[in-house]
């Protein structure tokens, strides 16, 4: 989901950590097993051998002579002999003898640990969801900022074994994803000639979907930001292969049409995972469903999250998690302390699973900054008739006042009049921008087919004049109060002269209401850069992260189906108890488990001959 | 090496399979009774884990010792075994295993076990 929550990005240099996993302490494995465990895990010409408690040393000895090997050391570990073998003997081959050996308690390999992978991304140590040791997230702007050690997705293990998931194609259905990025440049999926900018665009029908809001670059570097290369965040997957899918404008809103036309892009061109960090609908949606159905049927998985609106999804639907599809994986965001985070909406009939959503710290499209407006000085105002906009405050039921503009000036106890034409109208430099969201907020009471309308001119001058767009046109809105807020798109009117302004339009219909009060405005603006992280907290975050891991196991498994990776997420996960009841699974995603999880043998069948 | 125990246990599950079919005779309508050859079928993991060195399967049948099947060679681990029964109504079940454990280690993990069947000797 697009949160609310944003931050400044602050620099800050965490130095990596090397840590030693711990070693294992499970009980030693089954023999079939460890006599086929690959050469590279143990010690190659040593097995250690663990003689009965009434062998003396005589026959220790013996029996290691009898085989043609020789005592390299008698461990502390009371009666453990760790032995070296003829040379041309295998592990494999000693393992089989000591075990038909009398005389032999246990016998196992040498085996090799090796330091646990950890990145020396430069940022790596706020990442708390990979590595959780209670660290406070910098400029975190979710309470908590730091958590309890080792609630996290106990992720290090895993890339011990695998980091490169650059075999699955990853699709992202978001706002783009800035695919010059520091850590993203590398890790993008290579679309051809046709696509050389890494996927498509379905806002402005193009092959470019650069990202203009930052939402999807964040969602991206929490799947594949690349890892290792000593430079800002890392991804669950250090290597990956994102295919940018651009459904979401500047103000981080899209359509059934252009979401349901990225997911089957992303079907057809190969993707086996999607992420849709996106949300919101409380209606069935048969178009998007359909398209979920088209993933399924081409085995690719689609993660997606929960919502925001700290609600039950099994009450109050959200699509698409709501969907029943079996390739689709719902997420819910846990916060530090492994709680569920106060925003994210739960389902224990719809939502799978959580995973890490506060505070997480990736990628962005660039420099963010914002724009406020007091309205109060600077406007201009204009009106065919007498009275029209003005700037003043209007009182507050709970008490105080807010400043706002008003038409007409005795709003709210007033009417606007007939036959007007009222404007007014700012300029704005926003030279240098990439991308530019008006924001405001205003309470609406026009009737009778009387227009309020938003509009820009990028020359300057009157919005509304010829030249100028229109961004918004409300009209016959007869409840009262009727607070609206609204995110406009109004890139173009990057310019040094970006004039903005409001036009109440009135005929001569009667009666009339009580008119307008802009009570907020605001332009956020944003700079392309590769180089910008900042954290956020959503599901929007947490379903990424789950994302990545179906990346991670369909890498790791080539053979993998859907099912197989949903089962693999569903089942190694570990059970928390925030979210025991609150989604079908009772867990949080844990990567090692996942990727250690083995699906159950089907289609067993006896012939008795 | 590994190849070389393999075989071997090939051989000695075929001289136990010859040892069960000619094992008594039978009427005209049907196996005779006393021991016979069954073969188990199951379909192949998808885990490379289990298709890879370090991993297999396990075949549970109630009352006789438990068959490995491990990984060999090739893309995938042999996913059949034979083995002689009695007469008798079995329970059997198999379980697939890899050498990676969910510490991140070697240690092993296994499967739950597959949907039980009912193997019923004559």
């Amino acid at each position: 989901m697009k949160t609310l929550l944003h931050s400044n990005f602050i620099v800050a240099l965490v130095g990596a950590a090397l840590t030693l996993y711990p070693l294992v302490s499970a009980a030693p494995f089954a023999r079939p097993d460890w006599a086929g465990a690959a050469p590279s895990q143990y010690v190659p010409g040593e097995v250690l051998v663990k003689f009965k408690p009434s062998v003396i040393a005589q026959e220790r000895t013996a029996s290691i002579a009898a085989l043609g090997h020789t005592v390299l050391a008698q461990l502390e570990q009371p009666g453990w002999t760790q032995v070296k073998l003829a040379a041309d003997q295998s592990v494999t081959e000693a393992l089989v003898a000591y075990q038909n050996d009398p005389n032999v308690d246990t016998v196992q390999p040498n085996y090799i640990y090796h330091a646990a992978a950890v990145p020396n991304d430069t940022q790596y140590g706020q990442l708390w969801a990979f590595k959780n040791t209670g660290q406070a997230v910098t400029s975190g702007t979710y309470a908590p900022t730091s958590g309890t050690p080792g609630d996290d997705m106990n992720i290090e293990p895993a890339w011990s074994h695998i980091t490169d998931c650059s075999g699955v194609v990853v699709a992202v259905v978001d706002s783009g994803v800035n695919y010059n990025q520091e850590d993203l440049a590398a890790n993008m999926w290579n679309g051809g000639p046709s696509f050389p900018n890494h996927g498509h665009d379905y806002v402005d029908n193009d092959n470019d979907p650069m990202d203009l809001n930052g939402h999807g670059t964040h969602v991206a570097g929490i799947i594949g930001a690349a890892g290792s290369n000593a430079k800002g965040t890392t991804g669950v997957c250090w290597h990956a292969s994102i295919m940018a899918l651009r459904v979401l404008d500047v103000t981080a809103s899209g359509t059934t049409a252009n979401v349901s036309q990225a997911v089957n892009f992303a079907v057809s061109h190969g993707a086996k995972v999607i992420n849709m960090s996106i949300g919101g609908l409380g209606t069935f949606d048969q178009i998007f469903s359909d398209s979920i159905t088209n993933a399924q049927t081409n085995d690719v998985v689609v993660v997606v999250a929960a919502g925001n609106e700290a609600t039950n999804n099994d009450v109050s639907a959200s699509y698409p998690c709501n969907f029943t599809q079996p390739n689709l994986v719902c997420v819910a965001a846990l916060d530090q302390n492994y709680a569920l985070a106060s925003f994210s909406n739960w389902g224990a009939i719809s939502v799978d699973v959580g995973a890490p959503g506060t505070n997480i710290l990736s990628s962005w499209a660039g420099a963010s900054a914002s724009i406020p407006d007091p309205l109060t000085t600077g406007w201009t105002f204009t009106t065919t008739t007498t009275g029209g906009w003005t700037s003043g405050s209007i009182p507050l039921s709970g008490g105080g006042s807010v400043q706002a503009l008003l038409d007409p000036a005795s709003f709210a106890s007033g009417q606007y009049g007939s036959n007007t034409d009222d404007r007014v109208r700012k300029v704005f430099n926003l030279a240098g921008v990439s991308a530019a969201m008006l924001q405001g907020s205003a309470v609406i009471n026009v009737v009778n087919g009387d227009h309020f309308r938003t509009g820009y001119s990028s020359a300057g001058g009157d919005p509304f004049a010829a030249g100028g767009t229109i961004v918004d046109d409300t009209t016959g809105v007869a409840t009262y109060p009727k607070f609206v807020a609204g995110a406009f798109d109004i890139s173009g009117c990057i310019s040094m002269t970006c004039s903005i302004g409001f036009q109440l339009q009135s005929g001569a219909t009667t009666p009339k209401d009580r008119g307008l009060a802009i009570a907020r405005f605001s332009i956020q603006t944003l700079t392309l850069n590769a180089t910008t992280y900042q954290p956020e907290s959503g599901t929007s975050m947490a379903s990424p992260e789950v994302a990545g891991l179906a990346a991670m196991l369909r890498a790791y498994n080539p053979q993998y189906t859907y099912a197989d990776t949903v089962n693999a997420i569903k089942n190694g996960g570990r059970s928390v108890a925030a979210l025991a009841g609150k989604t079908t699974t009772g867990k949080a995603i844990n990567v090692m488990s996942s990727l250690a999880y083995i699906n159950p043998p089907v289609g067993l069948s006896a012939t008795v001959q | 090496m590994r190849n070389r125990l393999a075989a071997v246990v090939v051989i000695a599950l075929v001289q136990l399979a010859g040892c069960g079919g000619g094992g008594g005779g039978g009427g005209a309508s049907g196996p005779p009774p006393g021991p016979h050859t069954v073969t188990l079928n199951w379909a192949p993991n998808h885990q490379t884990g289990v298709n890879s060195a370090g991993g297999g399967y396990q075949v549970s049948i109630t009352g006789q010792p438990t068959i490995n099947v491990p990984y060999v060679s090739g893309p995938t681990a042999p996913t059949s075994t034979l083995t002689t029964l009695s007469t008798g109504t079995y329970t059997a079940t198999v379980r697939a295993y890899a050498a990676l454990d969910a510490q991140g280690g070697s240690a092993g993990s296994f499967s739950a076990p597959s949907q039980s069947i009912v193997v019923n000797v004559p």
